[in-house]
């Protein structure tokens, strides 16, 4: 839905599985409309048009559908689908939890995605957090992460641009041939919600960050972040705050896994950190972002990025 | 195989938007454990909820938060809800306020389950005349919502209150919180139950002195024992962190607050 029409009427079916070990261990499903007049809002939990409700059944259904041979790739791991047809689309996300650790991907990229994330999940040496931060290397596309709440959450909120490099572009597509400079705090076009009985909000669809001649060094002793369990922006305090679930700590002796932690700056501070990036957006498996108590898939791409020390307060269980 | 049936009609402003929703769903749990949730697409009986009030309370909120403070989200609800397992049908309304007010940088976090104004203002007041953060005093009393909030956290005698039904249709009985919860609680019809405790009250003990700070409002939720909350000393407001350790008092109030499954208003000196 781009803009905002006084009157607009919204219809869904939403599958929504767990398994747990290869076995089906809870299965929702929902359906329902809603009418918008001006702010006024409408919900029922029927669809009122029988062609309407078959439509979106059987495309709920072949997406889910869909999911179950990736299912089947994870036999050891705890998976949850969300098959989701609307009167906007078909989605299909798939959280799949190994160790404590998640990705988010789809059927079509499930295979890959697992396999990467058993591969990053692989026995190696351990190390203590160091006591300061380091250089970070965002890889896997894990930069997206940083960006959607440092600028992406921001424009949402109407805050003024900060100092971002000249080498950067993040933007939010909407998968309709429009977009929204991030940066320049543009907010995102699409008004989007979780289900039929959720107010529609502006929220991000697809972030794209892009380098175009951004400077490149690795630095000899980094963190080097692939997977994040979370993140946040508190619109008051514009700062920023990450989960880090994988993430190696790399110098000489080579890479050692580090515990998971935590980083927290302030959104000026995170534009300033950003020292360098390299090569094409890379997708990163998973971003369900949570705002207003909605919670909704952003699709996320960003190159290799570097950031220097000043940007993060590093939280964590253990440091040395 | 359980059947859990729960249909239900609502009012809520949420910000600029004014929703009515209603619902009728099932949930089942089979003699393997697995938990489904389906609606139920049927018609409703239900008488609808009184929208007038929601729509006054949304209004008075708004009289309330002037400059320098705004409101940062606000939903106001009422609800008629119907609940049915087995034999066992109960009906009731519910009433719910969520308010964050800013006076940047400070947030105030209220939830309440009444339509009623007192905490808000007085919530209100203290955050508009607040300074900068201070060290918490020594000697500090939580207001009875504060204290409802951090209830589960805090190390103290406490009591399940007496109800006719939980999420099973089955008695809640008072009892002292030690062990496993007894009773089962559905938030939703969509998300399998779980054991929690229904009301919780605190065992009174020791003595509330009225003329220490008082703590009026959490400013953030608790993490790590600690909580940062708004602070009232005499003419001062000011926020402050506040370790949550020793209790010396606690005494009941009859307010209940909708946290978990329900906890009554508790003032705690610590």
């Amino acid at each position: 839905m781009l803009g905002r029409p006084a009157n607009e009427s919204f219809a869904m079916i939403r599958r929504d599985d767990l398994w747990i070990e290869g076995a089906l261990r809870e299965e929702r499903r929902a359906a329902g409309e809603a009418t918008r007049s001006w702010n006024e809002i409408s919900a029922r939990d029927r669809i009122a048009d029988p062609a309407l409700w078959r439509e979106l059944t059987e495309r709920c259904d072949a997406a889910m559908d869909s999911v179950r041979g990736a299912v089947a790739l994870a036999r050891d791991a705890r998976v949850r689908a969300i098959a989701t047809a609307s009167t906007e689309g078909v989605e299909v996300t798939m959280t799949v939890t190994l160790a404590g650790i998640s990705i988010v991907t789809a059927p079509e990229q499930a295979e890959h995605d697992i396999d990467a994330l058993r591969n990053l999940l692989a026995e190696r040496p351990g190390a203590a957090l160091p006591g300061h931060v380091l250089p970070i290397v965002w890889r896997n596309g894990s930069a997206a992460v940083l960006l959607h709440e440092a600028a992406g959450h921001a424009a949402e909120a109407g805050h003024a641009p900060a100092a971002w490099p000249s080498w950067l572009q993040v933007r939010d597509d909407t998968g309709e041939g429009r977009s929204s400079d991030l940066l320049a705090a543009k907010p995102p076009l699409r008004f989007r919600r979780e289900s039929f009985r959720d107010v529609p909000l502006r929220r991000m669809t697809a972030l794209v960050a892009e380098q175009g001649g951004a400077p490149f060094e690795l630095p000899r002793r980094r963190i080097e972040v692939h997977l994040l369990a979370g993140g946040g922006y508190d619109p008051l305090a514009e700062t920023v705050s990450l989960s880090v679930a994988v993430a190696d700590l790399v110098d000489d002796a080579g890479a050692r896994r580090l515990p998971a932690f935590a980083l927290h700056a302030r959104r000026g501070v995170v534009a300033r950190s950003l020292a360098g990036a390299s090569g094409d957006p890379v997708r990163y498996p998973g971003v369900i972002c949570s705002r207003e108590g909605q919670e909704i898939f952003v699709a996320s791409r960003a190159p290799v990025m570097l950031t220097v020390p000043e940007a993060f307060a590093i939280s964590g269980r253990e440091t040395a | 195989m359980i059947s859990y049936r729960k249909r239900g009609r609502s009012i809520r402003r949420e910000g600029a938007y004014r929703l009515i929703v209603d619902e009728a769903g099932e949930a089942l749990q089979d003699d393997r454990g697995v938990f489904r949730a389906r609606p139920l697409d049927e018609e409703l009986a239900l008488p609808a909820p009184d929208s007038d009030a929601v729509d006054a309370m949304a209004r008075e909120i708004d009289a309330i938060v002037e400059a320098p403070l705004s409101i940062e989200r606000v939903i106001v609800s009422e609800g008629v809800v119907e609940h049915e397992i087995g034999e066992v049908r109960w009906r009731e309304n519910v009433r719910r306020i969520h308010l964050s007010i800013t006076h940047a940088p400070m947030r105030v976090l209220i939830n309440l389950a009444e339509f009623r104004t007192t905490a808000i203002r007085r919530t209100a007041e203290a955050l508009a005349r607040a300074g900068r953060e201070r060290r918490a005093p020594k000697r500090l009393r939580l207001s009875d919502a504060v204290g409802a909030a951090l209830l589960p956290l805090l190390d103290i005698a406490k009591v399940q209150g007496p109800a006719l039904h939980d999420g099973n249709g089955q008695p809640i009985d008072e009892r002292a919180v030690e062990g496993p919860p007894p009773n089962w609680f559905r938030p939703s019809y969509r998300i399998p139950p779980r054991r929690e405790w229904f009301h919780l009250r605190a065992v009174p003990f020791g003595a509330i002195d009225p003329g220490v700070p008082v703590a009026v409002a959490l400013l953030a939720s608790p993490a790590g024992g600690r909580v940062r909350v708004l602070c009232v000393d005499r003419g001062a407001a000011y926020p402050a962190i506040v370790e949550l350790g020793h209790v010396t008092a606690a005494r009941p109030t009859a307010t209940w607050y909708p946290y978990g499954a329900g906890a009554f208003g508790a003032e705690i000196m610590l």
